[in-house]
């Protein structure tokens, strides 16, 4: 059957005003989440300009005094400032790392497995503990470690060290961190990837079966490819969420002789904070953030598009 | 590194040996993924023992891997205590309502988005993720929905989150890999309007996409404390986990002093609470999981390309 | 598929109703107010209460409760109050005096002077009592923007306490330590002569915990160094000397007290994760069910190492006293002896009314608080109504301070949560607090509070010769940058004393260094800041 080519980028005006006029229900179709879009997330946009100005609830969000970059200055001067922007980024960068491939692995172990039961059981194993409430994993993130009682201490002892508090040295703090997270999360990260490998044809395994392809080489040559349109737009994804590290749970991991490593920006806000309300500075941080994350999104993306097929516009 | 070696196998369809090689591979897997099912299982046994455990045992680190002095002291107070109980009610009804808003809107965005002959596309997608990098704030954010009249009501709860634009990517790249553009123009031959051609061709094959979309929206749900705490006033209307949070988050100091009589008990039912709570307030997404997944597992036909 | 659409659309129109929230009308002429309260996990409802039950039938009002969880409120009632979103009647506001300047300056809260004047008797006639609460929560400017929360908790005074086992000390037949080398010796000795009598080294002779009520182990013992009123979520670390502010993370007596303490470590007499393990860690060790293997530990209060119910650990062997008793404070190589210091400040209010009330609701409300503040009152709300929270007190029932009591309460160990009152704004200061009925056998569960009272009061004598006052007053613009710079003070003074007593830094190389970056930190800013707010409080 003759296929139709049909162009990556519409260039030509009168294709697409017919386009445009042939998908109507489409665009239909779109105009309820749109709806959304703008009620919801763009017209408090116009929100964003508290961070410069003096917010008075009373006089409202135009009349209040403009202070212009005050409160940026403000965050930029901080003694910790560039202390901040390392180790939130050296800790985003770090879960990236072990944390993206993690559950990618585990979707392609999984699918190979044969046998259903075993393959479930893991799922449903590893699935569980994003559940977990912060505070629970953090209780049982210290208990672990704990050289008294904690499996940490035994394995110490066992190998003959002196048992001590893994948290306690700032160095550790990002590893155990980011393999916490791995642990409760990669479960349900791999949910995605599973539901992808699901969808590849299988006349594509029987064909490789009977080449005489080893699993090996199956994997490299058909499920990676499959799922590697995902794999690159969650990168990018990713990649536009790194300065979100997280708050609570490094909150309540921080002693004060990890601080060195585990003070990110956004503890440090919610401290400064906590003794007096201060809208302009959280909001003003806040934006930087997302500044710097929607910078590295571009550029992430305007990679993917070079190099491979797949990007998110 | 294994080397890849010719082999025909014994005869045609039936069952198709594996090579030695991909013995060894498998054995390998199966080895890794059951370390990595003791390690995740360990702490998981943990809780549930702890939770089952008398509190008084499990604050003196005794607790390893059974119950110590059994009890049930802890579920008895997570099901009578009054909030508890409610808030569950109240969290199936935001999870159930929530989740069918979320998946209808994601599809209806998701799909067209998926379409190299849908003009604008690119400008949309921008505009999606957008949202995504800059927020408003809390603060105007707080005033549309209360301008919309939803604060203080249970809409609160489902409405301002009607799409998590991810998940939007999610399924767009699943429709892109997996929904061919032929199939479109194949029903466009046969006269096939593009509503129809969602309804009785796109959604019956989207099925693992919409089970995971069903699963991610309903966990996001079930676990959303942050909406509730900014748009509800009324403990009638609560769920879950606002009702854990606020027993289980202790060392906050309070502007109003606090008794210590009144701040033991409150440490003790901490205590008491702290692991029965998360078994009882994890358990609905862990059952609905087993659910969600056969639909995903299973894989789809493609069988009408053929033809 | 068809059907499942139709279900859904069914659902979704009946959740309609469902998702309005409720609403209820109002009856004639009673008067509705619309209130924000903070509500703990441990009170059931706020309107299955009774307490409001009580609050709506004697005073004709309809209360229409904002519920908060207390986690979190703070948050929910900043976004109230700057989206404009405030209920009329502020219960459990707990704004301090920049909040008060702020929202009072923006005219969103009302001051309320001419109300206590004209209907308020009773609130008059404690002001009167205790001009110190008048001070408190009266603006510079002259206005009082609402009612604060008042609980004079006496040992909360004083409540940067280290617990010594008293058995061990017994058992090796040593004295309370009143100096840091005597200190030294016994925690040598609880370390290497087996109080615990069990033949095994396992005895920890000093631990404390992080991120909770004055569990840290070294402010303590920094007092015998320098004064220190030490508290984990906003540390000022100033002190005061012939009306001088100063740091006192800078001086040399700082120094020899890290250098002290740092010695205890070496030795092995400081616990290692004391330093940085959580409560439930600290707990797990106190309150160890097979052998007790602790010797001191800091807390607010004892009941933080050990629960009251387990009579076993709280009670000493003899089962005479209370095994853990507050260590008074300790004498350092310099002749310094501080108490932490803690005096309850009234300048953050509680009940606050905004511009939305009306004057009728205004009249009622401030009736209510005034009966609030009567003797009945105060004791309804802090533990419901007369006869199943509290009672007068018989003849021959003596209180906390041994006194001959006034009122008694009754005991609701058993359940876990209750709706007989819900969190506001009681006159509940030191003389009323105190003639609270209490067992005088402090052995007994029920004398806790007693007990507490009188490990207080040796540490009276130690308090500071001129103390910071708890809440200094800034404008807003200088809240902030104190708020800021007092945060990475802390942070930075907070990481370099637990290097330095851990041995993760050396104290003589790095001295140096440490007090030069303090330039950096605006250390001279803040203490000019820090100065010209304290002497505008004198």
């Amino acid at each position: 059957m003759a296929l139709k080519k049909v162009p990556t980028h519409i260039a030509d005006r009168r294709t697409r005003r017919r386009l445009v006029r042939k998908h109507w229900q489409f665009y239909m179709f779109c105009a309820l989440p749109v709806a959304y879009l703008v009620i919801f997330k763009y017209i408090p946009m116009v929100g964003a300009q508290i961070a410069f100005r003096d917010f008075n609830p009373i006089l409202g969000m135009w009349k209040s005094e403009w202070i212009g970059a005050r409160e940026f200055v403000r965050f930029f001067n901080s003694p910790s400032f560039w202390t901040l922007i390392r180790n939130t980024f050296f800790i985003s960068l770090l879960r990236l790392g072990l944390g993206f491939p993690a559950p990618i692995l585990l979707a392609i172990m999984l699918n190979e497995v044969r046998n259903r039961a075993f393959k479930r059981t893991v799922q449903m194993v590893t699935f569980a503990p994003h559940f977990i409430s912060t505070v629970v994993m953090v209780a049982v993130i210290i208990t672990v470690l704990s050289p008294r009682v904690g499996l940490a201490g035994r394995v110490m002892a066992f190998f003959g060290t002196a048992p001590y508090d893994l948290l306690s040295v700032a160095d550790n703090f990002r590893m155990i961190f980011v393999v916490s997270e791995v642990w409760q999360h990669m479960g349900y990260e791999s949910i995605i990837y599973i539901a992808a490998l699901s969808s590849v044809n299988p006349e594509l395994y029987d064909a490789a079966k009977i080449d005489g392809a080893s699993r090996l080489k199956k994997i490299r040559y058909i499920d990676i490819p499959s799922i590697m349109p995902t794999i690159v737009i969650l990168l990018i994804l990713n990649f536009g969420e790194i300065m979100n590290v997280g708050f609570e749970k490094i909150y309540l991991m921080q002693n004060p002789l990890n601080l060195a490593t585990s003070e990110i920006i956004q503890t440090y806000v919610y401290k400064v904070g906590l003794i007096n309300a201060n809208f302009s500075f959280g909001t003003a941080v806040g934006l930087f953030n997302s500044v710097i994350n929607f910078l590295l999104l571009v550029a992430v993306n305007q990679v993917a598009r070079r190099i491979s097929e797949t990007s998110l516009w | 590194m294994v080397r890849l070696r010719k082999k025909r196998d014994a005869g045609e369809g039936g069952t198709i040996k594996e090579s030695r090689d991909d013995w060894v591979f498998l054995a390998v897997v199966g080895v890794i993924l059951v370390i990595v099912l003791i390690a995740v299982l360990f702490p998981l046994v943990y809780i549930v023992s702890s939770s089952f455990s008398s509190s008084k045992a499990v604050i003196t680190g005794q607790v390893w891997l059974w119950p110590v002095e059994p009890t049930l002291a802890g579920y008895e107070a997570v099901l009578s205590h009054p909030g508890v109980m409610r808030g569950f009610a109240n969290s199936i009804f935001y999870t159930v309502a929530g989740t069918m808003v979320n998946v209808v809107m994601t599809v209806l965005i998701a799909y067209p988005l998926s379409r190299r002959d849908f003009v604008g596309r690119g400008v949309l997608t921008f505009l999606l993720v957008f949202t995504m990098l800059f927020y408003g704030g809390l603060i105007p954010t707080y005033l549309v929905v209360k301008t919309l009249g939803m604060v203080n009501t249970r809409w609160a709860m489902i409405i301002p989150e009607a799409l998590i634009v991810w998940f939007v990517i999610i399924a767009r790249t699943f429709f892109q890999s997996n929904i061919p553009q032929e199939l479109a123009e194949v029903s466009e031959i046969d006269g096939c309007s593009d509503a129809r051609f969602m309804w009785s061709v796109v959604l019956p094959l989207a099925k693992p996409v919409i089970a995971v979309l069903v699963l991610m929206y309903a966990i996001f749900h079930w676990n959303a404390y942050f909406q509730a705490l900014i748009y509800l006033g009324d403990e009638r209307m609560y769920p879950l986990q606002i009702v854990l949070r606020n027993i289980l988050i202790l060392n906050q100091t309070l502007r109003n002093s606090m008794r210590v009589s009144e701040q033991m008990l409150r440490q003790g039912l901490a205590d008491l609470l702290k692991f029965s709570l998360i078994v009882v307030a994890s358990a609905p997404m862990l059952i609905l999981y087993p659910f969600i997944q056969r639909h995903f597992i299973k894989g789809i036909l493609i069988g009408s390309l053929k033809g | 598929m068809k059907k499942l659409i139709g279900i859904v659309i069914t659902l979704l129109l009946a959740t309609f109703g469902f998702a309005s929230g409720t609403e209820e009308d109002a009856a004639g002429d009673v008067v509705v107010l619309d209130t924000f309260v903070r509500q703990s996990p441990m009170v059931s409802s706020v309107d299955n209460n009774q307490f409001t039950d009580l609050i709506e039938e004697k005073f004709g009002v309809e209360m229409d409760f904002t519920a908060v969880p207390s986690q979190g409120a703070d948050e929910k009632l900043s976004l109230l109050m700057a989206s404009g979103d405030y209920p009329s009647i502020l219960w459990t506001a707990g704004f301090d005096r920049s909040e008060q300047a702020r929202y009072g300056g923006q005219g969103v809260i009302i001051p309320i002077n001419d109300l206590i004047e004209q209907y308020g008797p009773n609130i008059q006639k404690r002001l009167a009592e205790y001009p110190e609460v008048l001070r408190d929560m009266t603006n510079p400017d002259g206005t009082i923007y609402g009612l604060p929360h008042v609980e004079g908790c006496y040992h909360c005074t004083y409540s940067q306490k280290m617990w010594i086992n008293t058995d061990w000390l017994n058992n090796l037949g040593l004295e309370m330590p009143t100096t840091t080398d005597e200190f030294a010796d016994v925690l040598e000795a609880f370390k290497t002569q087996d109080p615990n009598g069990n033949g095994e080294a396992d005895e920890i002779p000093l631990t404390g915990s992080v991120q909770w009520w004055h569990a840290e182990m070294w402010p303590y013992i920094m007092n015998a160094f320098v004064p220190l009123s030490y508290d984990w979520s906003q540390a000022q670390f100033v002190a005061v000397e012939d009306g001088k502010v100063y740091f006192a993370p800078t001086t040399e007596a700082w120094r020899e007290g890290l250098a002290y303490m740092n010695g205890l470590y070496e030795d092995g007499l400081i616990d290692q994760q004391g330093l940085t393990q959580q409560q439930d860690a600290m707990r797990g060790l106190v309150s160890n069910p097979d052998e007790i293997i602790v010797g001191a530990f800091t807390a607010g209060h004892v009941g933080m190492g050990v629960s009251l119910e387990d009579r076993e650990r709280f009670l000493n062997d003899s089962g005479d006293g209370v095994r853990y008793r507050a260590l008074p404070p300790i004498e350092g190589p310099g002749g310094a002896q501080y108490a932490g210091y803690f005096p309850p400040a009234f300048t953050s209010i509680s009940l606050a009314m905004t511009i939305k009330a009306t004057d009728e609701q205004q009249l009622k409300m401030m009736e209510i608080a005034d009966w609030i503040w009567t003797t009945e009152g105060t004791l309804t709300t802090i533990s419901g109504p007369e006869g199943v929270g509290w009672r007068w007190a018989e003849s021959g029932e003596l209180g906390l301070n041994g006194e001959p009591a006034v009122y008694a309460t009754y005991q609701h160990d058993a359940e876990a949560v209750h709706n007989r009152t819900i969190e506001a704004f009681p006159f509940w200061h030191f003389d009323l607090f105190n003639s609270w009925a209490a067992n005088q056998d402090i052995t007994s569960p029920d004398a806790y509070e007693r007990f507490l009272v009188l490990e207080t009061e040796q540490y009276e004598p130690y308090r500071p010769e001129e103390p910071v006052p708890p809440s200094l007053y800034y404008n807003s613009d200088d809240a902030q940058t104190v708020a800021q710079i007092q945060t990475e003070l802390q942070s930075f003074v907070d990481q370099f004393a637990v290097g330095v007593i851990s041995g993760q830094r050396d104290l003589d190389s790095e001295w140096n260094d440490y007090l030069a970056a303090f330039d950096g930190l605006r250390l001279e800013e803040y203490l000019s800041l820090v100065q010209a707010a304290y002497d505008a409080q004198q």
